[in-house]
């Protein structure tokens, strides 16, 4: 039977449609006359053709004054006529395809919209209700009930709904037999149920339609009743959603790392949880981990309540997980915390706790030359360190939107922190030419603990005024910060050269230090015009330092040594008060402006002991006028370009100021001067950026330089004691000029767009830095260049290579003794993959070569650092992955650091994590991407 | 009886609304952007990336802008209002996008930078196949009723809302071609709005004229502008890179 079926059907659609095709005109006139209910004509309604299959919109017209419309000569395809007006409700009709010319609606009624529905509709902003067909949908959070209410007490407010005393829900005269929650039946069929049980909180639109349309909708089939039914719709906050990682690798080496992250969220609030722990040097979790862990608050740290320009950017606090890691050494380390942001309406809240903790412990040697008048000597380090550190910090930030002029935000950060430091320091000085021979070694030991606390309040209120450009803030702002420290130093110095004896010291250290700085600013922007405006502030700061030191001698049954414990106060008082007009319009920014500043210092110290009577320092007042200008200019080819010039003046440290002289080193002592006046420099810097969307190209430009007038630094004075060694001992002074100049570029350039992309980068310095050695001045000038060159290639979705080689020289002249001018030269190559190499399956590599030489010091050393990994995604959602990986295949990673400067030239060497493999298994919540991912553009 | 009256006022009050229309008038429409919903719509850069966008920026309040289409009898011109900077020194440049529409003449001349290079665009009018909806909402005092399209271009979501008693057919930017003047086109659920505003009428005999602009420009027409667009996106897609960073929305 089936096997005819076919045929046949083919057969009589094809006549069918031979029937239709010779039987129907291919053009027709569509017509008709619109009237309300109560038999008025309706004029200027619009009258609109659509297709019947989609709605298109084929055509359209206005019915004339007499309610009349027409459509003529357009296809015969069937066709949807919808009719719209101001006043009533829109109304469509089928029209077939006919076998006549004509096809005449004759009178079509229209309902007029209730006019409750009306009103609403014209007079409110906002638009509570929208009318989808035959479906009125209230927007449930414009009509506002008291906390607590129930789904009933909101719709007794909603216009065209009644609500009688059992709780039976009518609109337009007709019972609303079935209430579904986001389109599902909730508590059985009953809806009062619903509409008394269910919190008007949750509800966010309350729809109602037709309950027949909708049966017949899913059967096809009209049962002829005539109720309505309502939908509620629940809020987005009541949906949900979550994610996390986890992650555990083991490898050789005694090699290990975890993590494992959690974030739960709904639409007004973020909360996260990661903890991590390694011994692979990783101190802190990468940015995108800390963006994620922190949610929608990672960019809300940055607040400081300074206004104004130049403004003295203390107590500044950022939260950030772990310290920086300086790629020496072995370390192990655990982190871990919680974050909770909460947004709704004009509220931001965020609060979180982060905990971390590193144990890094290191082994280093360093060579450097000093260079005095008309000698130069060697010293040789060799370093042990173990330093533990620990912090929690708890950060909370509260930000209330009043209303669209007055935001004020409210921020409490505080840290508990400990360290504790092991460090073993030998140090061997050698002579230079003619015969190199050893002069004393200085063999150091030190331990420390390290407690500290800070608190950091601020808050900040801004308000705009009815002015467009008006506005005023006022910020204040409390750190408190305390420091102690208990610490145990023996220092053993031994002399090659003669027979003296060696001589032993062992200090025991108990620091305190307490900073109370309190702040305030202010400032008042008023528009002068379209534009121009004017900017006036005011900052006022009071810094108090308070610090003590006992020092007690070890081998002298701990008896006081008078010369280096002291005590001492310092207070700076800080004000400011500027002004800066502005020129701002279609991407040109002028601004030009100066402030008063007078920076007031005073202290008091003792010696000895606490009890003793204080003697004050002469107190410091350093008044200045400091002018300002900034611009920037886009213009219209994506260019951007910035002008800034600052005056900058630095005060002294009290501690630069205060006549004591810090000896814990026998070897290197450090002095302080009364006679300090503040730096005071000059800063100019500009740049420009250019960008090209359509070719992928950019180029950027960064210089400055800094000219110094007065610059403080630390001049030096070496001298050879007999029986003892080189005995170094630096006090800051002020020297006259000094100036420092960079610039830096970088550029990508697609050569074949998409496919293969030439970048460049480089930096240029310049600096002159004078100084004085031993009473003469020393100018050193040193000139860095580094260039580099790289390439990345895409071939296809799947594989990708970037090549790139750099090549840096450092030329340093001393004035003092030219001999020792030098040139510091290092070269690198790089080269790394990606390649998909099956749905699932990723190898990654890289291959870094780095050369670096110092003739001076007998230096030259080649890295060759490979890495190797396969990762494979498994699992039907993609959840787990397994990665293979081997890190410095060749075994030669090392830290290496080498400087030249001031007197001396130094290099160093610490061992790190050099060659292990790693295997890890790592699971994802939402699965891992299973496509190679191209770098992030945002 | 009572009832014929009602309804007699209802129409007089309807009809007011439609006289009401100011032959030659602005209307100031406000642009609001909210970047984590363009992001979400970007279909070639992976799930993870755009949930993490999301997450991360999705509290950002929306970006807005003010435009202004300003129309005669027979024309129109829709542009960026002048300089919109709030806060001192954050001055931007407007961005060049004039959208010049000539029923009489059935032409359009749209000067538009992008890429690095201003455009002059003419052709004839041309309008995307709109499919009409039955939605009503209000927009600055109009009804107004929903059409959509797809920008098969972007891959965009274009839902219009076209007023029922304003019968001209055209409405901000480029979109136009529907019974009524677009009040409010939305793209991509929220990702760009663009609603009108204020409505304002100027002295009738006000001539709307073509967009000025430097005479160092390129002449294409409307194909040519849309291949452009679409090579650009292709090539975005290939680098994964969102095009609406150097494409307007």
């Amino acid at each position: 039977m089936n096997k005819f079926k076919k045929p046949l059907a083919i057969l009589f659609f094809v006549l069918s449609s031979y029937m239709v095709f010779s039987q129907t005109p291919s053009n027709i006139n569509v017509k008709g006359r619109i009237i309300d209910s109560l038999g008025e004509t309706v004029p200027a309604a619009t009258v609109m053709l659509l297709t019947s299959t989609d709605s298109t919109l084929i055509n359209y017209t206005t019915s004339d004054s007499d309610g009349r419309f027409v459509f003529r000569s357009t296809k015969n395809r069937g066709y949807l006529l919808k009719i719209s007006h101001v006043g009533y409700m829109p109304i469509q009709k089928q029209i077939p395809i006919i076998s006549k010319d004509d096809y005449d609606f004759g009178n079509i009624i229209v309902e007029p919209i209730a006019e409750i529905l009306m009103e609403v509709v014209i007079k409110s902003a906002q638009a509570p209700l929208f009318i989808h067909g035959d479906t009125v949908e209230y927007d449930a959070r414009l009509f506002k009930v008291p906390p607590g209410s129930s789904v009933e007490d909101l719709l007794k407010r909603l216009p065209g709904i009644e609500v009688d005393e059992s709780g039976g829900i009518t609109t337009m005269g007709k019972n609303i037999g079935r209430v579904y929650v986001d389109g599902k039946t909730f508590f059985g069929d009953d809806p009062k149920s619903v509409t008394k049980n269910l919190d008007a909180e949750a509800i966010s639109k309350v729809q109602v339609y037709n309950d027949q349309s909708e049966q017949e909708r899913l059967t096809g089939i009209k049962d002829g009743s005539d109720n309505k039914a309502m939908n509620l719709e629940l809020k987005e906050e009541y949906k949900k959603g979550y994610f996390g990682k986890a992650s555990a690798a083991a490898g050789t080496e005694e090699r290990w790392a975890g993590r494992g992250s959690f974030n739960r969220f709904n639409e007004t609030s973020q909360l996260s949880f990661l903890a991590y722990g390694n011994n692979l040097n990783s101190t802190g979790v990468n940015w995108e981990d800390y963006q994620e862990f922190k949610g929608s608050s990672a960019y809300s740290d940055y607040d400081n309540g300074d206004f104004g320009f130049n403004a003295r950017r203390s107590g500044h606090y950022s939260t950030s997980f772990g310290s920086n890691y300086s790629g020496k050494g072995f370390s192990e380390n655990y982190g871990g915390g919680a974050n909770y942001n909460y947004f709704k309406d004009k509220i931001k809240f965020n609060l979180s706790y982060m905990f971390s903790r590193s144990d890094l412990f290191y082994d280093q040697f360093t060579k450097r030359q000093t260079f005095l008048t008309d000698t130069s000597f060697f010293r040789y380090d060799t370093t042990k360190n173990d330093r533990l550190n620990n912090s929690h910090s708890i950060s909370s930030r509260f930000e209330i939107e009043f209303d669209s002029s007055n935001t004020l935000i409210f921020r409490v950060n505080s840290r508990l922190s400990g360290s504790a430091l092991e460090n073993i320091q030998e140090q061997l000085f050698r002579s230079d030419a003619p015969s190199p021979s050893d002069i004393n070694l200085n063999s150091f030991q030190e331990s420390s603990d390290v407690d500290a606390y800070s608190v950091n309040i601020l808050s900040l209120y801004n308000h705009k005024f009815k002015k467009k450009g008006r506005s005023f803030s006022v910020s204040g702002a409390a750190d408190i910060s305390n420091n102690n420290s208990a610490r145990l130093t023996d220092n053993i110095n031994e002399y090659f050269l003669a027979l003296t004896p060696t001589e032993q010291l062992t200090y025991l250290y108990d620091n305190t230090s307490t900073v109370k700085s309190y702040k305030s600013s202010l400032m008042y922007v008023e528009p002068l015009s379209k534009r121009f405006s004017l900017m006036g502030f005011y900052n006022i700061s009071s810094n108090e330092t308070e610090s003590g030191k006992i020092v007690k001698d070890g081998l002298l049954n701990n008896t006081l040594v008078n010369s280096m414990t002291n005590f001492y106060i310092h207070n700076v008082l800080y004000n400011r008060l500027g002004s800066s007009f502005t020129y701002a319009w279609e991407g040109l920014n002028i601004n030009l402006g100066g402030a008063y500043q007078i920076i007031d210092m005073k202290g008091r110290y003792a010696l000895l002991q606490e009890s003793d009577a204080y003697s004050n320092l002469v107190p410091k007042s350093y008044n200045n006028f400091v002018p300002y200008f900034s611009s920037d200019w886009q213009l219209p080819n994506n260019m951007r370009l910035s002008l800034n010039y600052s005056y900058e003046i630095d005060e002294p440290t009290m501690s630069q100021l205060q006549p004591i002289t810090d000896n814990s080193n026998p070897l290197y002592k450090v002095e302080g001067n009364l006679a300090l006046t503040p730096e005071i420099y000059h800063s100019i810097s500009g740049g420009v950026h250019y960008w090209n969307q359509s070719s992928f190209s950019s180029l950027s430009v960064h210089a400055g330089t800094n000219i110094k007038e007065t610059s403080i630094v630390y001049n030096q004075n070496t001298v050879f004691n007999e029986g003892v060694g080189y005995v170094t001992t630096s006090k800051p002074e002020n020297v006259e000029g000094g100036q420092n100049s960079y610039a830096y570029f970088w550029g990508s350039l697609p050569i074949v767009k998409t496919f293969l992309t030439f970048n460049i980068s480089g930096n240029i310095s310049f600096s002159n830095s004078p100084v004085f050695i031993n009473g003469i001045e020393n100018i050193t000038n040193s000139d860095y260049y580094r260039g580099r060159l790289g390439l990345n290639l895409t071939l296809g979705s799947k594989l990708s290579f970037n090549l790139g080689g750099s090549a840096s020289q450092n030329t340093v002249d001393y004035s003092i003794q030219t001999t020792q001018n030098q040139k510091i030269i290092s070269y690198s190559t790089s080269g790394s993959f990606k390649w998909q190499i099956f749905k699932k399956t990723f190898i990654e590599g890289n291959l870094d070569w780095d050369n670096y030489e110092s003739n001076k010091l007998d230096y030259s050393e080649d890295l060759l650092i490979t890495n190797l990994s396969v990762r494979q995604v498994l699992g039907e959602k993609n959840r787990f992955e397994m990665r293979l990986a081997g890190f410095d295949l060749l075994n030669q990673k090392q830290y290496l650091y080498q400087v030249a400067s001031e007197n001396y030239t130094q290099y160093t060497i610490a061992p790190t994590l050099a060659r292990y493999f790693m295997i890890s298994v790592a699971y994802n919540l939402k699965g891992f991407e299973t496509k190679m991912e191209k770098n992030r553009y945002y | 009886m009572k009832f014929t009256i009602i309804s007699l006022i209802f129409s007089l009050f309807v009809a007011g609304i439609i006289c009401a229309q100011p032959e030659n008038g602005n209307i100031n429409y406000i642009i609001k952007h909210k970047w984590t919903k363009k992001m979400a719509a970007i279909d070639y850069i992976s799930q993870s990336k755009r949930e993490h966008y999301d997450y991360v920026w999705g509290n950002l309040p929306e970006y807005e802008e003010k435009a202004v289409l300003m129309y005669d009898s027979n024309s129109y011109r829709f542009e960026d209002a002048e300089d919109q900077s709030e806060y001192v020194g954050e001055s931007w440049r407007s961005s060049e996008y004039f959208i010049y529409r000539n029923f009489e003449q059935n032409k359009t001349y749209d000067v538009i930078r992008m890429f690095n290079k201003l455009y002059v665009i003419e052709d004839s009018i041309k309008y995307p196949q709109w499919r009409v909806l039955n939605d009503l909402k209000e927009i600055a005092g109009h009804i107004c009723m929903n059409a959509q399209y797809t920008d098969t271009l972007k891959n965009n979501n274009i839902v219009a809302w076209f007023a029922l008693d304003w019968p001209l057919n055209f409405g901000p930017e480029h979109y136009g071609g529907l019974p009524g003047v677009i009040l409010e086109i939305n793209i991509n659920n929220g990702a760009k709005v663009i609603r009108a505003d204020t409505i304002i009428a100027v002295e009738a005999d006000r001539i709307i004229e073509k967009p000025e602009h430097k005479k160092r420009v390129k002449n294409i027409t409307g194909a040519e502008y849309n291949q452009l667009i679409k090579d650009y996106i292709y090539e975005c897609r290939k680098e994964e890179r969102p095009y609406f960073w150097g494409l307007r929305y």
